[in-house]
């Protein structure tokens, strides 16, 4: 044993070097974690898929027809759409929910809307206790709408992200039909 | 036999057969829009087309008959192409707004489409713009979704035999309506929604409910008539939402009428019993299970102790399933020992049994919904078959477009006469004197095998009995003319096969027993088989309810019948309805209140709070027959399951574990755990009756009319049953009240004028029994001298003009009217 290496051992050296880097570590580096949800990490990549909305046409009013097709195509078979017969024999929407905690975040009732009225936002801080207020009722969706897809955000929404369906249509208000159809490779 | 090649494949089929038919016998799919099975070739919608070998033009498969040889190819890109530019053509118009449209999911147009159907149009689309007709109480036509294919017009007026629907104008702007563009009056049995590939007729009640592929179907089978229909019900989260029929299905084969189609709401009606109730000073009080079956075992140990056991009975019910009545039966037998039981059955089914009994020695009748097919001459008496038995209706229909004579003699304008081959207008209930003379004019034109025949029992007075119904005479009672009398006579006795129906039931009062006697008369002189005569059982397990032994000769000899024990009072002290509504549906309901309040004891066992229920001393609340499990027997003697499909409301439990438990507080152990103990406990005790017997008897029947009118009561009134409605359980159903919810009196023009009575004015109505008040319906259908109305509505109250008639004769009844003014 070397003197150097003897010296070394009794008065701890090693140790004293991993202390100290231990100490600058801990108090005078910063944390590499944040400390959600004191600190909130100011972050959103556009188009993000989160917390549901119902879309709101020009007039304010509710999209969705009921059509059910969003239902249909939920993998996980979270939707659930209830409607019956308006005044003037229309059909009317009474109830539209979504039971988040089941949702996987596929997107793919987006993509089966025929009237773009279903979206998902970029928020998707909504943890909370109680397990009720995952359940999204029509007006927490549609206010959902108004909360995040607020002005010019909700008129790009589906030119940036999704295939502008609603522009195949043509035909009646509120009418889904469509017109013309790209097929791949067929210009 | 025709030998032919379908897309590679050998096939023998029978000749003359179609085309698409012999690709679907051997499971090879030709798509089709205008086609269907119960209708002619029609040929409208082009998308059947097949190549056929050397041949250089494409068929339509629909309306192709095949050939021998034939080389046909049903999916080449010629045909694609083909069927491509017919759906685009059809979609020119269409509005493709299947979003909205109640039919997405299970259109016909909309798997075509995605089949065949390419995504881009070479036309400019024009769209037809009309609003949707949402007149109708039930049905809704949308008229820019129909592609004109004739299916709902042809089954209207082809199959159903009401025409009620038509295309209307040319070439674009055709659209199916009904004539001059009014609302759709007509069955309603909604046959016209089930065939439409469209979203153009749609079933209003059902109208946004649900889309398709929410729903989860269950068949089931129809509580109202004797048909037995099986009902595809579909449900969404434990509601029943609409109910259909589907191709091929059950008994009925698809067919419905509006009553399955529409009716099923009757579970959801606003009064149904979730608690049992017990009356304390004259109100009910919500009780418990455990309170109410001690108080009404407590009570009838009383009644037993004091008075006997003889002193109960029981009135079981058609509405409820096999298992129901025979625990029913199980309790009265061995919980109290009485055999005091009987249904509704008394005033119909078990009539006839009875006489058919008499006649041909069969303790049961069952018959066979295509018996009408394929007949020479089918006479129908004084009987509405198409309203009471929609389906067999429609065999009868369907035996006429195919070639049968129809010969129907009756007192009023039905179906079934404006279908007819003759139409023998009679007066109302005099069926038996009716046959009475066309058996005289048999005889005495020795039109019958007089060797073998002269050697049944019963004969010789039989003959005598007949002396005095000269054509003459018999004219004069039924209002027939001699002529039709004896050309009629003549048809039916010179026919090579025959079928003679009519009905009896407690909603007709111009037939009974004697009727059925005179009937089997006629067969039997004719040498025929009891077949010949087809008389339904008239409720979904009237049938069932017989068999089960709810009746009162199944047990002793002294047992009280319905007539004892409701008619009668001091005859009983306690009695136990089960699922059977008396105040509202059997005759002179005031004698059977006074009855039912003069008893010590009276448990009422249903699924809402009827009339008598409202007289109970102890109301239980049962499941309804979408809500537990069981089987009906329909008229055809077809043992059929019915499923429990959505949960029973409340507190309410099946029949059959209600009487379970009772028995328990009783401190009878019944050993019978579950609906299974049941059924095995029932193929153990009931035997199957013989079908068939050599027995032949003449019994002399001699026309009685019921009241005749007088002076006082100058008009004869006859129930009859209304298409939308069964029983008094369908007026619980809010679709079906959209057409008709409440009793009204039709009465002819002539009379109308006589007693200043006016359409829609109200009248009173008088007989010997009882006063009502009723809207009148002044009509050309019914004739002069009579006055009809039907009793299903308990408001109607019309069964406090009625009497029961007990000897088998009919009982029409006397009455007056008068107007009531304001
Ligand atoms: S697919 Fe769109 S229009 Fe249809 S129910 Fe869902 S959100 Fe509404
Ligand atoms: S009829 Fe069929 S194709 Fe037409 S709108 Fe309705 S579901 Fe769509
Ligand atoms: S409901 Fe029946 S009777 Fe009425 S239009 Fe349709 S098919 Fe004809
Ligand atoms: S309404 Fe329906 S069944 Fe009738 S013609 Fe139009 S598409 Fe055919
Ligand atoms: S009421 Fe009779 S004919 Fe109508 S659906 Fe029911 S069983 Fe069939
Ligand atoms: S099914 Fe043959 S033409 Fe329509």
């Amino acid at each position: 044993m070397t003197t150097g290496k003897f010296i070394r051992t009794i008065f701890f050296i090693e140790m004293l070097k991993g202390m100290a880097f231990t100490l600058k570590t801990f108090f005078f580096t910063p944390p590499v974690t944040r400390r959600y949800p004191k600190k909130v990490r100011v972050y959103s990549q556009p188009g993000f898929r989160g917390l549901h909305a119902l879309a709101k046409n020009e007039e304010g009013k509710m999209k969705c027809v009921g059509c059910g097709l969003c239902g249909a195509y939920c993998p996980s078979q979270c939707i659930y759409i209830y409607t019956t017969e308006g005044e003037d024999h229309n059909k009317v929407v009474d109830r539209y929910e979504i039971e988040t905690p089941r949702c996987i975040y596929c997107g793919f009732c987006v993509e089966a809307c025929p009237f773009g009225a279903i979206t998902l936002s970029e928020h998707y801080e909504y943890s909370t206790y109680s397990r009720d207020s995952l359940y999204m009722t029509k007006e927490n969706l549609l206010d959902n709408w108004d909360k995040y897809f607020a002005g010019e955000k909700g008129k790009r929404y589906f030119k940036d992200f999704w295939r502008p369906k609603s522009e195949d249509f043509n035909g009646y208000e509120n009418q889904a039909m469509f017109n013309k159809v790209k097929i791949k490779g067929k210009e | 036999m025709v030998e032919l090649t379908i897309d590679g494949k050998k096939v023998s089929v029978e000749d003359g057969i179609t085309i698409l038919k012999a690709a679907q016998m051997n499971g090879i799919k030709i798509p089709n829009m205008c086609y269907d099975k119960r209708l002619r070739p029609y040929g409208a919608c082009r998308l059947c087309v097949v190549e056929a070998e050397k041949q250089p033009r494409l068929l339509a498969s629909c309306s192709t008959p095949v050939a021998p040889g034939m080389v046909i190819l049903t999916d080449t890109p010629k045909l694609r192409k083909v069927r491509q530019t017919v759906l685009e053509l059809m979609l020119i118009h269409h509005p493709l707004d299947c979003p909205i449209c109640d039919k997405a999911g299970e259109c016909d147009l909309q798997d075509v489409a995605y089949e065949y159907g390419k995504p881009e149009g070479r036309f400019i689309r024009h769209r037809k713009a009309m609003p949707p007709d949402v007149r109708g109480p039930l049905v809704e036509l949308t008229a820019n979704r129909c592609i004109l294919c004739g299916k709902c017009v042809r089954i209207c007026s082809e199959h159903q035999g009401r025409g009620a629907l038509g295309l209307i104008g040319r070439g674009f702007p055709t659209v199916v309506q009904p004539a001059f563009g009014e609302i759709l009056e007509c069955d309603y049995c909604g046959q016209c929604i089930d065939i439409c590939p469209t979203g153009a007729l749609l079933s209003k009640p059902f109208k946004f409910q649900a889309r398709a592929w929410f729903l989860e179907e269950k068949d089931t089978i129809c509580p109202f008539c004797g048909c037995g229909c099986t009902l595809t019900l579909g449900t969404r989260e434990g509601n029943v939402l609409r109910s259909r029929g589907k191709e091929d299905n059950g008994r009925s084969e698809g067919n419905l009428c509006g009553r399955g189609r529409f009716g099923f709401d009757y579970i959801y009606s606003d009064n149904r019993l979730k608690t049992p109730l017990i009356r304390k000073n004259g109100a009910f009080v919500q009780a418990t299970w455990d309170e109410a079956l001690m108080h009404i075992s407590d009570s009838l140990k009383y009644i037993i102790n004091s008075y006997g056991k003889d002193s109960v009975g029981a009135i079981g019910s058609h509405r409820c399933t096999n298992e129901d009545n025979f625990m029913l039966r199980k309790f009265m037998v061995s919980v109290i020992g009485s055999h005091n039981m009987d249904s509704s059955a008394a005033f119909g089914y078990s009539k006839v049994q009875k006489a058919l009994d008499m006649a041909f020695g069969l303790k049961t009748h069952s018959i066979n919904m295509k018996s009408p097919l394929g007949k020479d001459v089918i006479f129908i008496l004084e009987s509405d078959i198409s309203i009471t038995h929609p389906v067999f209706g429609l065999n009868i229909l369907q035996a006429k477009r195919e070639g049968s004579q129809l010969i129907v003699a009756d007192s009023r304008d039905t179906k079934l006469t404006r279908h007819s081959s003759n139409y023998l207008k009679m007066r109302q209930g005099t069926s038996v004197a009716l046959l009475n003379g066309m058996m005289k004019i048999i005889l005495d034109k020795g039109l019958f095998n007089r060797e073998i025949v002269s050697k049944t029992q019963g004969f010789t007075e039989f003959e005598t009995s007949l002396a005095e119904y000269t054509p003459g005479k018999v004219s004069k009672m039924t209002g027939i003319s001699e002529e039709e009398l004896v050309s009629t006579a003549e048809t039916i006795a010179k026919a090579k096969n025959r079928m003679i129906s009519l009905t009896v039931s407690a909603t007709e009062n111009t037939k009974g027993m004697d009727t059925v006697l005179a009937a089997s008369n006629l067969v039997i002189l004719l040498g025929e088989d009891i077949d010949a005569l087809q008389i339904p059982a008239e409720y979904a397990n009237t049938y069932g309810t017989y068999k089960m032994g709810i009746r009162p000769d199944a047990g002793k000899t002294d047992v009280k019948d319905i007539f004892d024990m409701l008619y009668e009072t001091n005859s009983l002290n306690a009695l136990y309805i089960m699922g059977e509504d008396p105040v509202s549906t059997f005759p002179y309901n005031s004698k059977i209140m006074r009855t039912l309040k003069s008893l010590e004891l009276l448990v009422v066992q249903d699924i809402a709070l009827t009339e008598t229920a409202k007289l109970a001393h102890v109301v239980l609340p049962a499941s309804s027959w979408a809500e537990k499990d069981g089987t009906f027997v329909n008229a055809e003697g077809i043992e059929q399951k019915i499923h429990r499909i959505v949960d029973a409301p409340g507190q309410s439990l099946p029949d059959w574990q209600i009487l379970r438990n009772l028995s328990l507080s009783m401190g009878k152990e019944i050993a019978i755990r579950n609906i299974e103990g049941v059924s095995e406990e029932i193929k153990k005790t009931i035997r199957e009756d013989q079908k068939t017997s050599d027995k032949r008897v003449f019994n002399t029947v001699s026309y009685s009319a019921g009241e005749e009118p007088d002076m006082e009561y100058p008009l004869s009134l006859v129930t009859r049953d209304v298409l939308q409605h069964s029983g008094s359980m369908s007026t619980r159903s809010k679709a079906l009240d959209l057409v008709v919810s409440e009793a009204f009196l039709e009465i002819n023009e002539d009379d109308a004028r006589k007693f200043g009575i006016s359409d829609n004015s109200h009248v009173k109505i008088t007989s010997r029994r009882g006063t009502i008040y009723l809207k009148a319906k002044v009509t050309d259908t019914v004739q002069p001298g009579t006055v009809f109305t039907s009793m299903h509505f308990p408001h109607g109250r019309v069964n406090a003009l009625t009497y029961p008639s007990e000897n088998g004769a009919a009982g029409t009844d006397a009455v007056k009217i008068e107007s009531v003014k304001g």
